[in-house]
């Protein structure tokens, strides 16, 4: 009997172990985290959660960034995978399975690196001048980039002496100019420029070009007729009406909402304004090529360069030899919003940032500022908090690519698209690059 | 006492079996076979000695994925992921996807690739990694992306394939001779190994080795296969080769079939149904994705 006893116990042995299995589905237990990975990441990144008891059921699992919901991709007993919400923040991941919930490690929200790729948009690196297809276009030092209310983008083909346009679907015409240098206004065909600098495009559709070594502003009617605006053809500093008026250089032009024109009068060192009767009067900037902030003459700017107006109207200017960004009020209040003063490159904080010749300008949708670095081959921002960092270009040369390894040979002028692609005027490649950001 | 242990023995053992039965059942639930590509495979190849689970799913209009984890004859445990793409469906391209989305020879990961290639015109939906490559990312066998011919030469033996798609969108599988012949006429195309299947029949294969596996089948129906076997992780998966991989594609309804790069550089990537982000399906054998020299993308435009 008392082998039976052993051999009974034996069975309730068997009788256990063989079932502890079944025991064990049975029973209920919650949700438990051993670790999530990552636990730094951005929105939209896959995280693992591994640990046990969880849902093999999809939808029965419940997981939470800092209190916001995240869509389960994946569920086993052991492993979630979720998505980190777009709205989450910082904080810790909550598993709910049923009633039961448990609380894990933080997950960090990090913020989205800023990548963008650079690519030839039209040009090829060779100097010439043909119209037609993006494959097909050639150009000679183009000097100026600016994007229409139709997507099109116009482009100064300085070496050209032409006004051209890339339609969105790619194709290249010309609108006005001829391979020549000269003065004529008048349609299209017979018009001519004498280093057409930079444009504008008005409310009206018409393109406002500063043509430097005309020393006058020209515009450019959307069927092609053009006209000047101010200036007698003769380089020297007058303020007043469009027929006594003088610039000298204007590489420049802005036009706001109500129609007035900025020009950056590069060789006079100020400012201009043209009112939409033709009066030219100085905003800022008293003629010596110097640095000082303040209010209209008392303003000091050295061979302002490239100028755009940002949403509330005001003009940023890239103040080429002085190194610096700088903003004029339409009362003519002159402040520093980035740079040194010293040739240089160094990103980080706008005020102990340093660029080399900043030379063209342009504001994306969200108010941030785009400068074409001339002197370093770069392609550099000035977002809302104040801070530089750079877009694209390493030394000069023609590379396309990620932004970190993308070269540009005198990158002069840039503009933004809707979609905030940034087009770039590669002076020295005689194309038009495009940088489009990475989301 | 014998009378008594015997009978204690026999209840014993009766009382264990009876115990374990439920047991039995649950460590091998009855499988349905939900995808009919696995059926094809179950069907028409011995491959496959037990399918454990068997799922599909829509990734978009005109992809479906099927995973299979199985017994493999030989009695390893297989996870395999295939792409069944119907390239009839005018939303749907196929695209060469290269690091940064540029023709400089450079490495990426193909969830990076997918990044740059995207546009708001062009979705990446699913892709796979293409081209053997060097160490700095030059692809062994051809390379032309958006109809620039970069590079017409292969490396080694082993390149002699490719995949093209053609300037009107057709797409192209074929080897060197047809290249030197066609060059002229693809939008897109990158290198492949050595060529599976060829009008419905099985080529015969030298490499014998057992790896994880890519592989690109289709047919003149318009269906496009991608296929990933992953390997290298005794419990999960453990390679398969590069023959029968092909006849894989073949059951599938490939009825031309190339191999790819494989190993590490296997990935298997999907934009997921149920939110926006990529997602690596396989695992690939070195932990993490491989950063590789260039990859097949489909991209659907509206």
């Amino acid at each position: 009997m008392k082998q039976l006893s052993i051999l009974s116990l034996l069975l309730g042995f068997v009788w256990m172990s063989g079932c502890d299995k079944n025991n064990e589905t049975g029973s209920v237990t919650s949700p438990q985290i051993r670790y999530i990975w990552p636990e730094e990441g951005t929105a939209s990144t896959i995280v693992t959660i591994k640990g046990k008891n969880f849902s093999g059921v999809r939808t029965e699992n419940i997981v939470q960034f800092n209190g916001t919901d995240a869509v389960v991709i994946e569920a086993s007993a052991g492993e979630l995978q979720v998505v980190s919400p777009e709205a989450g923040t910082s904080g810790p991941v909550t598993v709910s399975v049923g009633n039961a919930s448990v609380t894990g490690p933080v997950f960090t929200y990090a913020a989205p690196p800023e990548e963008y790729t650079v690519k030839a948009y039209a040009g090829n690196g060779t100097a010439g001048s043909v119209d037609g297809a993006l494959a097909d276009i050639r150009l000679r030092s183009p000097e100026g980039v600016v994007i229409d209310a139709a997507g099109n983008l116009i482009i100064t083909d300085r070496g050209n002496n032409r006004i051209r346009k890339i339609t969105p679907a790619g194709i290249m015409s010309t609108v006005a100019g001829a391979d020549a240098a000269g003065f004529a206004d008048g349609p299209s065909g017979t018009a001519r420029f004498r280093l057409p600098w930079r444009s504008a495009v008005d409310a009206a559709g018409n393109i406002i070009v500063a043509d430097r070594d005309n020393h006058r502003i020209r515009k450019i009617t959307p069927d092609g007729v053009v006209s000047t605006i101010a200036g007698t053809g003769t380089a020297g500093f007058v303020d007043g009406d469009k027929n006594t008026a003088q610039f000298n250089q204007p590489l420049d032009v802005a036009v706001d909402a109500t129609g007035n024109i900025y020009v950056a009068d590069n060789l006079n060192h100020r400012i201009r304004k043209i009112d939409p009767d033709g009066n030219v009067t100085t905003l800022a900037g008293d003629g010596t090529a110097a640095y000082a902030d303040g209010t209209g003459a008392a303003a000091k700017l050295r061979n302002p360069s490239g100028i755009t107006l940002d949403a509330e109207g005001n003009v940023l200017v890239a103040d080429r030899l002085n190194h610096r960004i700088r903003k004029i009020t339409p009362q003519g209040v002159v402040t520093t919003l980035a740079g040194e003063g010293i040739s240089g490159f160094r990103d980080g904080d706008a005020s102990l940032a340093r660029f080399a010749d900043p030379y063209g300008i342009a504001v994306d949708k969200n108010g941030n500022i785009i400068i074409a670095d001339l002197n370093n081959a770069k392609i550099r921002k000035l977002s809302t908090d104040a801070k530089v960092s750079t877009i694209a270009g390493t030394n000069a040369g023609f590379t396309d690519g990620a932004g970190v390894i993308a070269q540009f040979r005198s990158p002069v002028d840039v503009c933004v698209d809707a979609n905030g692609n940034i087009f770039v005027a590669d002076l020295g490649n005689h194309c038009i690059r495009k940088i489009s950001p990475i989301e | 006492m014998h009378t008594i242990r015997l009978f204690s023995f026999l209840i014993l053992l009766g009382v264990a079996g009876a115990g374990c039965e439920k047991d039995s059942q649950a460590q091998v639930p009855p499988v349905t076979i939900e995808s009919p590509l696995t059926q094809r495979i179950a069907d028409s190849t011995d491959i496959m000695a037990r399918v454990f689970s068997d799922t599909i799913f829509q990734i978009s209009e005109g992809i479906t994925e099927t995973d299979i984890h199985y017994l493999s004859r030989e009695g390893y445990s297989m996870h395999v992921f295939i792409l069944e793409i119907d390239m009839n469906n005018p939303s749907l391209k196929l695209e060469a996807a290269s690091p940064y989305d540029n023709t400089a020879y450079a490495l990426q990961t193909v969830p990076e690739m997918a990044k740059y290639l995207q546009s708001p015109e062009a979705r990446v939906v699913a892709g796979i990694n293409a081209d053997f490559f060097s160490t700095a990312g030059e692809p062994r066998g051809i390379y032309i992306k958006n109809g620039q011919i970069v590079k017409t030469t292969w490396a080694n033996d082993r390149s002699r394939s490719f995949l093209g798609v053609r300037k009107d969108g057709k797409l192209f599988i074929g080897d060197r001779t047809d290249f030197v012949n066609m060059q002229d006429e693809f939008e897109d195309a990158l290198g492949g190994g050595p060529m599976l299947v060829k009008d419905n029949e099985m080529l015969p294969q030298t490499d014998l080795s057992i790896e994880p596996r890519t592989g690109i089948g289709m047919n003149d129906n318009g269906k496009l296969y991608f296929a990933v076997v992953d390997g290298r992780s005794f419990y999960y998966s453990n390679g398969i080769t590069i023959a029968r991989l092909g006849e894989m594609l073949r059951a599938c309804g490939a009825t031309i079939a190339i191999n790819v790069d494989g190993g590490g550089s296997s990935t298997f990537m999907i934009r997921h149904p149920l939110a926006e982000v990529w997602q690596v399906r396989n695992r690939p054998s070195d932990g993490t994705n491989r950063a590789v020299g260039n990859a097949w993308m489909i991209v659907s435009k509206p």
